[in-house]
């Protein structure tokens, strides 16, 4: 051995070389590298004042805290995999908004968004940033599974209108200093207004030409979506309640002025094109959500696996009575 | 040369087998609950768990150990939970359930051990003041002093009139709008009056009379008058006030999870507290 060495002197210099550079490599490498433990076989996840908390212990006492909340985000996404599919629009859709809700986290906190975009994607049941889209997606198809419940329980959707009389309304405003002695000019205009709507002028062209609210002017008078319980003041709230779909009110007094008022629709087809329809349906039936998540689940078909504690605590959790 | 070959594959299987520990549960596969064809195992609820909650159960539940280790609970502490308790409930009356269940408390005893633990923190950080008296006075050179302030200069002039005649200062300071109260406290580097302020309250003796520091921002006029320099003199004081910084509250976190040899034996884990709670990080 020490001959060969001698002989190929360079050859093992080399070798020692190398040797020396890769354990140096390895121990580098290493030098940061979490060391495990284990107590009795089972894994430590920490250990203070000589005290070791196994993962077991740990999985068993933060279960007993949030695990039925890990649970039912674990069966939600389970039931949103498998009732509806992943079309390409929701895909699309998904990347769009993930760029928007991206874009508007990195304004709001600057170097510290994905921190925060990862602590709001850990409430609902994700672990990364990357899983946003996955979210997004999973956002869409659990609101379609909502839609679909609606279709099949149309009786709910029945109830809410019946309760809330939920319309599409536009108005005209003639801006009044007081309302209660309108100046002539202010007179004027609601003559004006009122000739060119027997003209058979549309309702919004006069709206934009004419209307002092200019926010909804520009929309041809259009104020989007109106229950009995939205915030207008109560002379122009009990004016629109009393309307059938495309009527127009007389002029309502309020202390903004003069109103005519129009209810463009109080049709469910046009309804439910809006957002604000689907959103004030779920606040109406605040558990209509788990319920509809728990019918197409029990579709699937749930197996709890013996543990009648979890089936009551989740049933409890989702607000299901037995 | 088959040997050295050995040696350096050897090495290279040393390089593929060191990685970063993962605490696993036992039975991981376990089923816990099936919805279609998805299961959920004992593993993917473990992960959520501790990706979501772990972090903060494991600084809660380390700094629970602690408290167990050095401070005891006491009968003044239980009554003064319970005499915060009534308060709370004189407050609340009918409202008091639904106060209890907005505030995460499943019951009344929860809310009592939650305020006893509050109590348990602050003389935990109390004794950590105690523990570094030393340097903690080098570094925060309490005094005691009195302050009040005034934007009205003749307001000022007419307080410091009553001061000096020995009026007690907290009525001085209502009856001519002093928007400090007039107790006593105490005063550190930390504290964020004026440098003229802190100027007096650092050189002047517990003989100085009231000092007043004229405007010199064309609204504010102060009065100042030191009652105790040596902080050894007001070591309760001292360390009560101290306890409240947060700064301190801090270092005597870091110190005592030093102390009790906190150590994370799972990579997630400790990335996490890492990224959130780094100072409770003090593995070597």
């Amino acid at each position: 051995m020490t001959n060969l060495i001698k002989k190929y002197w360079f050859v093992s210099l080399v070798v020692i070389f190398l040797f020396v550079i890769i354990i140096y490599f390895v121990y580098d490498t290493n030098k940061d590298t979490l060391s495990g433990k284990k107590v009795d076989g089972n894994d430590v996840v920490y250990t203070i004042n000589k005290i070791d908390k196994t993962a077991d212990e740990l999985y068993t006492d933060l279960y007993d805290k949030y695990g039925i909340a890990t649970i039912y985000n674990k069966l939600e996404q389970a039931v949103a995999n498998q009732a509806i599919e992943t079309t390409e629009e929701m895909e699309t859709i998904a990347k769009e908004n993930s760029q928007t809700i991206i874009s508007n986290f990195e304004s709001q906190y600057g170097d510290t968004y994905e921190e925060q975009l990862l602590s709001a994607l850990k409430q609902v049941g994700y672990s990364k940033v990357d899983d946003l889209e996955t979210y997004l997606i999973q956002i869409q198809k659990i609101t379609l599974l909502f839609e679909n419940y609606l279709n099949d329980n149309p009786e709910l959707v029945q109830t809410y209108i019946d309760e809330k009389s939920p319309r599409i309304v536009s108005h005209i405003l003639i801006s009044m200093e007081d309302p209660n002695n309108p100046t002539q000019e202010e007179l004027d205009i609601v003559k004006k207004v009122e000739e060119e709507l027997e003209a058979g002028e549309d309702f919004g062209v006069v709206a934009y030409n004419y209307s002092d609210d200019t926010a909804s002017a520009q929309l041809n008078g259009s104020l989007g979506y109106a229950t009995k319980d939205t915030q207008f003041v109560p002379e122009f709230l009990e004016a629109m309640l009393l309307l059938e779909e495309n009527e127009v009110s007389d002029w309502v007094k309020t202390n903004y002025g003069y109103h005519l008022i129009k209810v463009d629709s109080t049709s469910l087809k046009e309804l439910e094109l809006v957002d604000d329809f689907y959103t004030d349906i779920y606040s109406y039936y605040p558990n209509m959500q788990s319920e509809a998540i728990w019918e197409k689940a029990n579709e699937l078909g749930i197996d709890f696996k013996g543990n009648k504690e979890l089936e009551i605590k989740l049933k409890k959790y989702l607000g299901i009575s037995e | 040369m088959k040997k050295i070959l050995l040696i350096i594959a050897s090495a290279l299987l040393l390089l593929t087998g060191c990685s970063d520990a993962h605490a696993k549960v036992n039975n991981p596969t376990e089923e816990i609950i099936k919805i279609g064809n998805k299961s959920i195992t004992k593993e993917e609820v473990y992960n959520n768990l501790l990706t979501n909650y772990g972090s903060y159960f494991t600084i809660t539940d380390a700094t629970d150990k602690i408290l167990d280790a050095e401070i005891e609970i006491t009968d003044e502490m239980r009554e003064e939970a319970n005499s915060a308790i009534e308060t709370y409930k004189a407050f609340y009356l009918e409202q008091w359930e639904e106060f209890l269940s907005y505030y995460g408390y499943s019951n009344e005893d929860e809310f009592i051990n939650s305020i006893i633990r509050g109590e348990r923190l602050t003389k935990l950080t109390e004794n950590y003041v105690y523990d570094q008296w030393d340097d903690l006075m080098d570094s925060y050179n309490p005094k005691k002093a009195i302050v009040l302030s005034f934007t009205d200069s003749d307001m000022a002039n007419a307080a410091l009139v009553e001061l000096k005649k020995g009026t007690d200062p907290q009525e001085v300071a209502t009856a001519y709008a002093s928007s400090l109260s007039g107790s006593s406290e105490i005063i550190t580097s930390e504290s964020t009056y004026t440098t003229d302020v802190m100027a007096i309250v650092n050189t002047a003796s517990i003989n100085d009379d009231y000092a007043m520091i004229p405007s010199t921002d064309g609204v504010t006029t102060y009065i100042v008058k030191v009652e105790e320099t040596d902080p050894n003199n007001i070591q309760e004081e001292v360390a009560s006030s101290l306890a409240s910084y947060d700064s301190i509250q801090i270092a005597a976190d870091e110190y005592y999870f030093r102390k009790y040899d906190f150590t994370i034996y799972d990579k997630t884990l400790y990335d996490d507290i890492k990224a959130n709670y780094s100072n409770y990080v003090v593995q070597k």
